[in-house]
């Protein structure tokens, strides 16, 4: 028997309508999570990580959309069907990218988060509940979580409604958390610390971590995996170590040169231009016209070949190692 | 709590006395002799002198006010020249009539607007949509005098299914007063017969009347919504996997409520304005008709009165909708508590 994995997108590619016209933004975008596994998505500001992420969680129904692909869940399609509303909040746990944001200005922390619980423990008893949720914020190191939990979110700082919604995405103990840029909004020593609580947690509990991020840094400590991004397409996934040992894309190479001293983001320095307009991205290797090694074979479709163990790079720089 | 509203009572007294003084000197720059009207053409010069000094129009006109003031804090308006009563009995027997109206109307207004909006939001761009946002626009745009003579020709003309004039059918008489409202009494009177009377000969005026708040009520509610709706933290309480239903009904709405709140209860206030038009086409005995004979006749203290009725009801109700805003919105809330 081939085992499944936990997560598993193939062949996920999306775009959506705007007033300059469709705008094709995800291509091709195949990933994979097994259980336990953290994984990371990386790559500069506007590649199409958030929208991956919910295009996982099926956020993006509505007019004007064109998605196409697979996506499963523990072996099972949860693209487009009425799965993914019992897996959401359950199975698997998002925490969205704006803290400030994301949390409603006209419900207390407490209501917000209880909503969560009740997706599982339907019955549970007011107090039990409370001492849950309290538990909850406890484990993300929040100082004086009565006080939190009483709290409306314009009450509390960016760093306190980071952590109020790992809290929240934890609380159910999903198989999966979605995770977009966690502690971006936080301070570098504070960063460190959630990202451990996260990791610590996530462990305890056997769950897996799709983490986006900028920050290079966070991927080297926190992930297993890493994916390259780059506008919409993955163009180099491999195991942590084997791909910041060498990195075979040029994009990965001169994100890596980039490596942020203090807190990251941004683009990688030596790289001029920036992301295509995804009305009429370029033919083949979307990164072709920054780079350069570009040579004409690059405007022809440019699959992923591995070059070693689990790692792959879709650049025609590399030819495909043979297995064995 | 607390401190806010004592600090919003007196503030809205303050604005009662403003608008007190104001009906008081204009009431009496208008031309005529209210006391020759009162009388007419036979009374003897003495006889209108007599009232001219009941009325204390032989006094300077400061003088005048703070006899006014004096007896408006013992809860007295004065006489009625034109129905030689009191002008506190004659609101008693008018009032409840424009009240029960009123109400009636803005419950229509609530109950009809914010789920006609929801519907549209939900249905953004589709055929629901289009046909509630279509009926909005005709509610506000078309004066609900116009939309009562519109009811009267179809529902009590062409197809006699409604009446049309007055608060109740001749033969039946009305219940013993308690509220003055005819349906109230009528169900602490467990007369059900007149109830339902009294329902039918609120219908089209209540109807008439509630349409362009209706309308408002129905647009706001919807874009309202739909900003709300694109807010991160709905997109977030459907990655929760909330139920659409919740989301719609509690999450998008609270958030959304308090900017239609307040022009709703503005919309509620002035339909006590509107309901003197709606009350002349349907023969409505209420404050309507009294104002038009109190400024006909030059009653000077039945037109300060009923000003000063009006204006109370609108500060009241802002002001319940300034509570139920700041209930809705902790942010107000507990600014409020802080007393900041
Ligand atoms: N609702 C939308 N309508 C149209 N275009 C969108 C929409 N959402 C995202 N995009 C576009 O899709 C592209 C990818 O967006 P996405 O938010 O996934 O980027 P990202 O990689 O998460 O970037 P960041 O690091 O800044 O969060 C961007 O160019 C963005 O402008
Ligand atoms: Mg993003």
């Amino acid at each position: 028997m081939i085992a499944v994995s936990l997560l598993e997108v193939k062949q996920l590619n999306l775009s959506l309508r705007t007033h300059t016209g469709l705008a094709h933004i995800l291509k091709d975008v195949s990933l994979r999570v097994e259980a336990g596994e953290r994984v990371a998505l990386v790559g500069e500001t506007g590649c199409g990580k958030s929208l991956t992420l919910k295009a996982i969680l099926g956020l993006l129904e509505g007019k004007g959309l064109v998605v196409s692909g697979k996506v499963l869940f523990e072996g099972e399609e949860i693209l487009g069907t009425p799965r993914i509303l019992r897996l959401r909040g359950v199975q698997i746990g998002f925490i969205p990218q704006d803290p400030a944001a994301s949390l409603n200005p006209t419900f207390s922390i407490a209501d917000q988060l209880l909503a969560v619980v009740r997706r599982v423990r339907r019955n549970l008893p007011k107090e039990k509940a409370w001492a849950l949720i309290k538990e909850a914020l406890v484990e993300v190191a929040v100082p004086d979580p009565d006080r939190v939990l009483a709290s409306y979110p314009f009450q509390l700082s960016g760093g306190l409604c980071q952590r109020v919604l790992i809290a929240t995405a934890l609380v159910n103990r999903p198989k999966l958390v979605l995770a977009d840029e966690p502690g971006t909004a936080l301070d570098v020593t504070v960063q460190a610390q959630t990202l451990r609580a996260m990791r610590h947690l996530t462990e305890k509990s056997g769950s897996s971590v799709i983490l986006v991020t900028h920050n290079l840094g966070v991927v080297r400590e926190f992930a297993d995996r890493v994916y390259v991004m780059y506008a919409g397409t993955i163009v180099e996934h491999g195991p942590v170590k084997s791909v910041f040992q060498t990195p075979r894309h040029p994009y990965t190479r001169a994100l890596l040169d980039s490596v942020p001293r203090l807190t990251g983001g941004g683009l990688p320095q030596g790289l001029d231009g920036h992301i295509p307009d995804y009305t009429s991205p370029p033919k083949g290797c979307r990164f072709r016209p920054r780079c350069a090694f570009a040579r004409p074979e690059c405007a022809e479709e440019q699959p992923l070949r591995q070059v070693a163990e689990g790692h792959e790079v879709a650049c025609v720089l590399y030819a495909e190692v043979p297995r064995g | 709590m607390g401190r806010a509203l004592f600090r919003r009572l007196v503030w809205s007294l303050g604005v009662l006395f403003g608008v007190s003084l104001l009906i008081f000197v204009l009431a009496r720059v208008i031309p005529g002799d209210p006391a020759r009207i009162a009388l007419g053409p036979m009374a003897t010069e003495e006889q209108v002198e007599a009232l001219r000094r009941a009325l204390y129009l032989d006094r300077p006109l400061p003088l005048q006010y703070v006899e006014f003031l004096r007896r408006v804090v013992r809860g007295d308006l004065g006489f009625s020249t034109y129905t030689k009563r009191p002008v506190v009995e004659d609101l008693r027997e008018y009032l409840p009539a424009t009240l029960e109206l009123v109400f009636v109307s803005g419950f229509i207004m609530v109950a009809l607007g914010l789920p006609l909006g929801i519907v549209a939001a939900h249905f953004r761009d589709r055929w629901p949509d289009a046909l509630a946002r279509v009926l909005a626009l005709l509610g506000v745009v078309t004066p609900s005098f116009v939309w009562a003579i519109f009811l009267v020709l179809i529902f009590s003309y062409a197809l006699g299914w409604l009446p049309v004039m007055g608060r109740l059918s001749e033969g039946l008489s009305p219940p013993p007063r308690v509220t003055g409202f005819l349906t109230i009494d009528a169900v602490l009177a467990r007369d059900w017969v007149v109830f339902v009377d009294a329902l039918r000969h609120l219908a089209l005026p209540a109807l008439a009347l509630s349409l362009s708040g209706l309308g408002q009520a129905a647009r706001l509610a919807r874009t309202n919504l739909l900003e709300t709706f694109a807010k991160p933290y709905i997109e977030l309480a459907r990655a929760y996997g909330l139920s659409p239903f919740a989301i719609a009904l509690k999450y998008a709405l609270r958030p959304a409520m308090a900017p239609t709140l307040t022009i709703m209860g503005l919309d509620f206030a002035a339909m006590l304005g509107s309901a003197f038009l709606v009350e002349a086409v349907f023969n409505w005995p209420g404050l309507a008709r009294y104002m038009v004979q109190a400024t006909l006749y030059k009653d000077l203290n039945a037109i300060v009165g009923t000003a000063l009725v009006v204006a109370a009801f609108f500060l009241a109700v802002n002001l319940l909708v300034d509570l139920v805003v700041v209930w809705l919105n902790p942010r107000l809330r507990i600014q409020e508590r802080e007393g900041i």
